[in-house]
């Protein structure tokens, strides 16, 4: 019975997921870049990229209980590694300006010259799936010593690692690798995917994004549903009780810290997609903080709450709030006050309300699923009680 | 006799400079009831610790089930502060006192082996300090002096959550639900299980919004969900009224027949400890005071001194 | 005597750095040792001191824009406990922390609304922005200087801290905050205290650390401030002297760091430069890390054990 309910509520929750890729899709279609809702597409696009990361580190601040701040190291090796494996052979030596490129090998343009165009496809998966487990690779390098740590200290530690990481990619010596200090460009981006069906062209530029964000998050919602996330749920409420019961801690520590990097390794090589640009110093700790701040807002331990929280996040400052940067706001000017930097002020003062005064953000713990729940509440009620007669 | 199945010998847990566990050692048999008491401060719940893995002892050994599952020697900064006993028993420099001439090869042979027996790893430095999960996978399982359940769960999640150490899928066979199956059959166990204990009709519910008592419940049910063979209570009747612990006295006799159990437990209601214990050990200062069934316990004078004080004179 | 000559340099101005990290580590360790929370905002009010001196020397003289600055930054740090930290004492430590981060987001980001995002100089203090010459070589005066004034005011603050009312009060919340909060001592006046006194010496350290620096930015206070925080943690989080220990070896350390490459091939030891300056910041958290596993108390601190 409890499965029924259950199936219930993922049955609607599918045909919504699906309903919004379809919709994705449609609008990737028939808005033009010039149109004024081109900011919509934008606002998918990088809110997909911030939700996927911002549901990754909930799955360990939110769910496990252990307070990461490496957040964007993990995004920069992701971002990274998909980077170098995606630029064309042709740009490789303007990429490389000063160095001697050592990683001389495209996944997308291997693949494509035996494949054609699903090769590019596949390719593009390949090195996203590679930037995740590389991630994740140098999460369990970074957890073996640092997951025994306290809250704060783990805190403070995994910021460390991720400041580390920063500057091992910007080294000179790593430079025919990472390119030193210099960015990395001219890699697959989201502006060159597309479908060709004989005559038409379909447009992926949106789709592809918010498809990765979508199945990811999935993945996680699978994980912590499953035996092993309540698990990290009763490492999170009572970690001495957890370990009584036979939880091993160093081991479901780990394997939730390694899963968020390893999906905050595949939101960071979204990223270089979206922006089609992968820069060491654009990775500081002020993003972690960033994404740290959406997962409040949306409400610690909410997954729907991440997703929503990151998705208001990008909205208001890409595109509802602009006018304040930029002398115009509600249709009233004020130069003087409404120039650049005003917008993220006032960003910063909506979220210190939201931290101090509703501190469940805008979800709590609860899931959008949730909300239909008084009705099925009621009715499992009832079916367990048919159980026990049985 | 039936067969042993926890055996704490010489175990000492020294913090600094204080000794809160002295030379303990002690038995519980399969089936029997065992009671840990002792006055405020006499070092019962560090002892229980010790046994579960919550710290490493000190010295001595802790068997479980007939295998050694804990040992240790006082080592590093411990070697120079230890005060307790047998400081060398379980290193590499201990010679047995009683060994026979080696001449004599037969007796040599059975002595070597009782001295096995006593300590598979006698004559080495060995260290056994598992964490307390890998001791809840052999078999021993525990209820908590001040209430820890897992506040954001319900009562059903809280006893599911135990079963995941009995998983025999991994995490990604978890993740796409290839483990279905035993999933069904774990949710199976935990709504049989807390109907035996009377915890099905508030099993929505969330752990902590349960009344005290039904809490306690639910702390013994979460550890028979491990499906332990020693089920260790710390303090079941902490804050009980004596209506409650009456009840609490009646619902341990039935978790001991109905699942076999056998249960050790620290206990501040007399009540309740002579009631319903088969055995009683007694702690004052961390030193073992008495030990025996609960008529001989209740009139020994060291337990009544211990209890109710007696002057430093009186004492031997 | 090649090997000190090329060393020296870089071991007075890590030494200067140091006394500059170690001001704001006190910030750090007294709020950590009462609130058991690490101010995230704190680098950034170090910051702010900055700004706000620029914003006054330009419209003052000195003397009377640096007390102005002082206590300018001193309110400020004042407000942020009481507005952003004093709702939250109830609130589980990660919220709190979570509030840290969000102050100095908000301080970051009007930082940048207000200065444009561009550098702003800092001015000029004379006498001790004056060049001078140690064992013969170039330096400012503050250099020289910061070192003792850090030891100056360490060695007030600690007696303050032993041998006054407040101070034994300070001792108390940082002991057992539920205790002391019984046995009378005013919870929030010692937590307001512990803030003045450590924005007043991030102030003093600004005024130091901006003089080297060609200016201010709005992201000048996020490194030395996790810096000053990994010192507090070396020395061993809550102790005073710790912190200040802390900052001088970190100080020094990431200033020869800094200078390895010229160092090592002035003395031959390598033929070219590997770029080691690139770690001068990633060794911090290195050495953070290292001390974290292997001694989480620091050098200085006090062990805890969690009660089962």
């Amino acid at each position: 019975m409890l499965q029924k309910k259950n199936n219930k509520k993922n049955f609607i929750s599918l045909i919504a997921v699906a309903l919004f890729l379809v919709l994705v899709l449609v609008l990737d279609q028939i808005i033009r870049p010039t149109d004024k809702m081109s900011m919509l597409l934008t606002v998918l696009q990088k809110g997909s990229v911030y939700a996927l990361a911002a549901v990754s580190m909930n799955l360990l601040n939110g769910f496990t209980g252990l307070f990461s701040l490496g957040h964007a190291g993990f995004m920069l090796v992701g971002a990274y590694t998909y980077a170098i494996f995606t630029i064309p052979a042709e740009s490789r030596d303007t990429v490389y300006q000063y160095y001697d490129a050592a990683i001389r090998i495209s996944f997308p343009e291997v693949l494509r010259d035996n494949l054609g165009a699903f090769g590019t496809v596949l390719g593009v998966v390949l090195a996203v799936l590679l930037a995740g487990l590389v991630a994740a690779f140098f999460a369990w390098l970074i957890g073996l010593p640092v997951l025994k740590l306290k809250s704060d200290y783990l805190a403070i530690a995994t910021l460390g690692f991720a400041e580390i990481i920063r500057a091992v990619f910007q080294w000179g010596k790593l430079g025919p690798v990472t390119n030193g200090s210099n960015l990395l460009k001219s890699f697959e981006r989201i502006s060159t995917f597309k479908l060709t069906l004989g005559e038409t062209t379909i447009k992926l530029s949106t789709f592809v994004p918010v498809l990765i964000a979508v199945i990811c998050i999935a993945l996680i919602v699978l994980l912590v549903n499953s035996t092993y996330g309540r698990s990290f749920k009763a490492i999170r409420d009572d970690e001495i009780a957890a370990e009584a019961m036979g939880i091993n801690l160093a081991k479901h520590k780990m394997i939730s810290f390694v899963a968020s990097s390893f999906f905050a390794g595949i939101s960071g090589a979204t990223m270089a997609m979206v922006l089609g640009i992968a820069q060491a110093s654009n990775f500081k700790s002020a993003m972690t903080y960033e994404i740290l701040l959406m997962v409040v807002l949306g409400g610690i331990g909410s997954i729907s709450g991440s997703v929503i929280g990151s998705m208001l996040f990008v909205a208001a400052s890409e595109w509802w709030l602009r006018g304040l940067d930029s002398g115009v706001f509600l249709g009233i000017n004020a130069p003087g006050i409404f120039r650049n930097g005003f917008r993220l002020v006032v960003f910063s003062v909506i979220i210190m309300v939201v931290v101090l005064f509703f501190r469940k953000g805008i979800m709590g713990d609860k899931e959008l699923p949730d909300l239909l729940k008084p009705r099925a509440k009621k009715a499992s009620k009832k079916a367990s009680k048919k159980e026990v007669t049985k | 006799m039936s067969k042993n199945i926890l055996k704490v010998e010489n175990a000492t847990m020294q913090f600094g400079g204080v000794v809160a566990v002295d030379n303990l050692t002690m038995e519980v048999n399969e089936g029997e009831i065992v009671a840990l008491i002792g006055p405020n401060g006499a070092g019962k719940t560090t002892a229980f610790n010790v046994i579960t893995g919550v710290y490493a002892p000190t010295n001595g050994t802790v068997s479980f089930d007939g295998e050694m599952i804990v040992r240790n020697h006082p080592h590093g900064k411990m070697k120079k502060m230890y005060k307790g006993e047998h400081a060398d028993m379980y290193t590499a420099a201990f010679v047995a006192e009683g060994r026979p001439p080696v001449e004599d090869e037969e007796a040599t042979k059975a002595w070597n082996e009782a001295e096995h027996a006593r300590d598979p790893y006698v004559g080495s430095d060995k260290v056994l300090e598992p964490t307390p999960d890998k001791i809840t996978v052999r078999g021993m399982a525990r209820t908590f002096q001040n209430i820890r359940l897992w506040k954001s769960q319900t009562v059903f999640d809280n006893v599911l959550i135990a079963k995941h150490m009995r998983r025999t899928h991994g995490l990604v066979s978890a993740i796409f639900r290839f483990n279905r199956k035993e999933e069904k059959q774990q949710r199976e166990e935990v709504l049989e299980l807390l109907r035996v204990v009377g915890l099905e009709d508030v099993k929505d519910e969330l752990a902590t919004s349960l009344p005290y008592g039904k809490q306690r419940r639910l702390e013994i049910a979460r550890a028979l969900a491990t499906n332990p063979k020693l089920l260790l209570l710390d303090e079941p009747a902490a804050g009980m009224n004596p209506q409650e612990t009456l009840e609490l006295t009646k619902f341990i006799g039935e978790i001991r027949d109905k699942f076999h159990m056998t249960i050790l437990l620290i206990e501040h209601h007399m009540d309740l400890v002579m009631d319903i214990s088969d055995r009683i050990y007694v702690l004052d200062f961390g030193k073992l005071i008495a030990q025996g069934v609960p008529a001989e316990i209740q009139n020994n004078e060291r337990v009544i001194d211990a209890y109710l004080g007696v002057a430093d004179d009186a004492e031997d | 005597m090649e090997l000190l000559k090329s060393v020296l340099p870089y071991l007075i101005s890590g030494v200067s750095v140091g006394g500059q990290y170690a001001l704001i580590a006190i910030g750090y360790t007294m709020v950590y040792g009462i609130l058991r929370l690490i101010n995230f905002a704190h680098g950034d009010v170090f910051m702010v001191a900055g700004l706000i001196m620029v914003y006054l020397a330009a419209s003052m003289p000195l003397y009377v824009a640096i007390p102005l600055m002082i206590v300018l930054t001193v309110a400020l740090g004042f407000a942020i406990e009481r507005v952003a930290y004093k709702p939250l004492r109830n609130a589980p430590r990660m919220s709190v922390m979570i509030s840290a981060i969000g102050v100095s987001y908000l301080i970051q980001n009007l930082a940048l609304y207000i200065t444009g995002g561009l550098n702003k100089n800092y001015p000029a203090i004379p006498w001790i922005s004056d060049k001078v010459s140690i064992f013969g070589m170039e330096t400012t005066r503050v250099t020289v200087i910061t070192p003792f004034l850090t030891v100056i005011l360490v060695v007030a603050l600690v007696l303050l801290i032993n041998h006054t009312k407040i101070g034994m009060a300070m001792r108390a919340v940082s002991r057992d905050f539920e205790t002391a909060q019984l046995m009378g001592v005013k919870i929030n006046n010692v937590i307001s205290a512990t803030f003045i006194i450590g924005t007043f010496l991030a102030a003093v350290g600004s005024m130091l650390y901006f003089t080297n620096y060609p200016g201010v930015v709005p992201t000048s206070g996020g490194m030395p401030g996790l810096k000053a925080f990994v010192a507090a943690v070396f020395g061993g989080i809550g102790s005073i002297p710790g912190a200040v220990i802390g900052a001088f070896i970190i100080g020094i350390c990431e200033s020869i760091i800094k200078g390895l490459d010229t160092i090592l091939v002035v003395n031959g030891v390598i033929a070219e430069q590997v770029g080691f300056s690139t770690f001068s910041d990633a060794f911090t958290f290195a050495l953070l890390i290292v001390v974290l596993v292997f001694k989480p108390t620091g050098l200085f601190g006090e062990k805890t054990t969690d009660k089962v």
